[in-house]
Order: structure tokens, then C-alpha cells, then sequence
């Protein structure tokens, strides 16, 4: 098998780039060609990085090291939004799953009523009638489904106004 | 100040940048050829490696991950690039005229290196130019450990016919 690289390459090199280059090794190069390439591509590989080196301006050290904790802010506020976001998606789905139940439940009368009565004091004393039994504290629950069912609603609307307008800001380049 | 994720102290990352900036900018540019990618690639690498959670490296370690995050943020860009024009890849990866201190000299050097595919500009200048083992060679330039000594001599042999063809010798410039 072809012998890949000489043992004396690495040695070789080091002396030639320190000017080192004793009578052993500088017979040694006369006789191998790997090192020869090797010496050949390494001084002038090296003469062309000084002449990059030479001709390049850096950007400072700070301004990478500031670009880098604002990177690590912004990711750092990102995961204390996650459990803010993932509220948002939950109410969501609550919100048309409360919304879906209820419409099931009372549509058919809802819309009656809309279709005959529609006034908001009318409204709200069909709403307290449609309470499934007459006794006090069902009257209570009942409510409380729909205020619940109400926050929801609120809590969506906004999520969806602050997703809006936060969407606007970053279309229009303010973050 | 240190933001508790960078992956080392503000002071310990101005002595590295020091240490690497110019050769890790070379790297860059010798094997690009594109002096606005390798300032990007430059730019990018940097602030990965301190956005990174990084394990516990020394000096030389740390140098070696900065390396290989730029070499693979350079594949990135081609296999982008390939992907977003197919047929483009060998216009840009061909070395792009740059300014010289000896114009003629610069230009003769970048035609040479034009000659060389991304991975053998890559392997050559990794350890010629930058004195890595070919362990380090190979983890950065993603290349089996094993391969790195016969990918190197080949790319060596290339180089040194294409140096001696153009005129060059050993002693400097023709």
C-alpha cells in the first residue's frame, strides 16, 4: 500500500516554519515528495491567510457579546411566555367547546326567543327561565356556567385583539 | 456582565475572540472565497458558540467548537443556496474577485483555490494554515477520522500540482 504521509512531515514542517531546517531534514525533503507537497501547500497556504489577515476588519468583541445577551434575553422571555401562550390556545378551545355546548343545548329556544322577543330585558328574564330546575342553588350554578362562559368570551376576545395588534406591531417593524 | 445562558464570562469570551477572530476570518475567507459570508458566517458563529450550552472546554477545545460551528454554518449556506437556486453551486462556490494588497499575486492565489472543491480548501486549510491534528480536522470539517489522511494527501497532491504549475516553488513567488 502507498504510504500516505511521512513519519518526518510534521517535524519537517515546524522546523521549516521556525527557519530550522537542519541537514537531515533538508535531505530528507530532497528525497521525499509528500513533504515536499506538504511544505510547498503549508508556506503557501500560510502566505496567503497573512495576506487575508493583513486586509480584513473584525467587528468588536462587545458588539457581539451584546447582540448575544440580548439573544439570550429575548429566548428567556420567550419561555416565560409559553405558559401565557398556551393559556391563550386553552381558552380558546374552551371557549367554542362552552360555546358549542350551549348552543346545542339552548339554541332552538335562543333563537325563539331572539326571533319574538328580542330586547335585552327580555332576553335576560328567558335566560333565568331557561334554568333546567326551579330550585335556588341550580339557579346559582346556572349563572355561574354563564358568567364563566362570559369570562371566557372576554378572555378570548382579548387574546385575540392583543395577538392583532401584536402581529401589526411586528409587520410594521416596531419589534 | 454575564447573562446566566452565555456559555462563558464576558472577559474569558474577549480573550478568545482575540486569540481566534483573525484565523477563524481566514478559515473563512480562504475557503468561502465571499467576504460578506464570511463576515456573516463569522458573526453567526461567534454568537452561537455563546448562546450554545457549551460542556466544559478548554482553550483549544473552545477554538475546535468555534471551527466547527462556522464550517457547519458554511454547509448550511451552500445546501441552502443549491436548494433555493439548483445549478448555481458551482458559480458561488468559485472563489469571488476580492481586493489585494498585490493584486496580481491575490488573484493568482484565488484562482488556485478555485481550483479545489469546498472540502479540500476546507481539509488544507484547516491543517496547514491552521496547525489542527487531523483528529481536530476531522470533527470540524464533519469527516471520518480515518478518511481525513488519504481526503488530506489527495488535496495536498492537487494543490501542490496546480502551486507548481502557475509557477510557484517552495522558496516564494515566481
Amino acid at each position: 500500500m502507498k504510504e500516505i504521509t511521512c513519519d518526518q512531515e510534521k517535524e519537517i514542517l515546524a522546523a521549516a516554519k521556525n527557519n530550522r531546517l537542519d541537514a537531515d531534514q533538508a535531505a530528507h525533503l530532497a528525497q521525499c515528495a509528500g513533504c515536499r507537497d506538504a511544505l510547498l501547500v503549508s508556506q503557501w497556504l500560510q502566505e496567503f491567510a497573512r495576506g487575508e489577515d493583513l486586509r480584513q476588519p473584525l467587528p468588536a468583541a462587545e458588539a457581539l457579546w451584546n447582540r448575544a445577551t440580548f439573544q439570550i434575553r429575548r429566548r428567556r422571555q420567550k419561555k416565560a411566555l409559553i405558559p401565557i401562550l398556551l393559556f391563550q390556545r386553552f381558552s380558546w378551545l374552551a371557549f367554542i367547546v362552552a360555546g358549542s355546548a350551549f348552543l346545542l343545548v339552548y339554541g332552538p329556544s335562543l333563537w325563539h326567543v331572539l326571533a319574538t322577543r328580542f330586547s335585552a330585558s327580555g332576553l335576560a328574564s328567558h335566560l333565568r327561565s331557561l334554568a333546567p330546575v326551579e330550585l335556588p342553588a341550580f339557579k346559582i350554578l346556572f349563572i355561574a356556567a354563564l358568567a364563566v362562559v362570559g369570562i371566557i368570551v372576554l378572555t378570548a376576545i382579548s387574546c385575540w385583539l392583543g395577538d392583532f395588534f401584536a402581529r401589526r406591531r411586528l409587520f410594521a417593524g416596531r419589534e | 456582565m454575564r447573562p446566566a445562558e452565555a456559555a462563558v464570562s464576558e472577559s474569558a469570551f474577549g480573550r478568545l475572540y482575540q486569540q481566534t477572530a483573525r484565523s477563524l476570518q481566514a478559515y473563512l475567507l480562504g475557503v468561502c472565497r465571499d467576504r460578506a459570508l464570511a463576515d456573516d458566517i463569522l458573526q453567526e458563529a461567534y454568537l452561537r458558540f455563546l448562546t450554545a450550552k457549551l460542556p466544559e472546554l478548554d482553550e483549544r477545545g473552545m477554538k475546535n467548537y468555534l471551527f466547527r460551528i462556522a464550517s457547519n454554518r458554511l454547509v448550511d449556506h451552500y445546501r441552502r443556496q443549491r436548494h433555493e437556486r439548483p445549478g448555481q453551486e458551482t458559480v458561488d462556490m468559485a472563489p469571488a474577485p476580492a481586493p489585494a494588497a498585490d493584486p496580481l499575486i491575490q488573484v493568482d492565489m484565488e484562482r488556485l483555490l478555485a481550483g479545489l472543491s469546498f472540502q479540500e480548501r476546507q481539509l488544507l486549510w484547516l491543517c496547514h494554515a491552521q496547525d489542527f491534528s487531523h483528529e481536530e480536522v476531522a470533527a470540524v470539517a464533519g469527516v471520518g477520522a480515518k478518511s481525513v489522511r488519504v481526503l488530506l494527501f489527495r488535496a495536498r497532491s492537487k494543490l501542490a500540482a496546480l502551486i507548481r504549475s502557475s509557477g510557484w516553488t517552495a522558496e516564494g513567488k515566481p
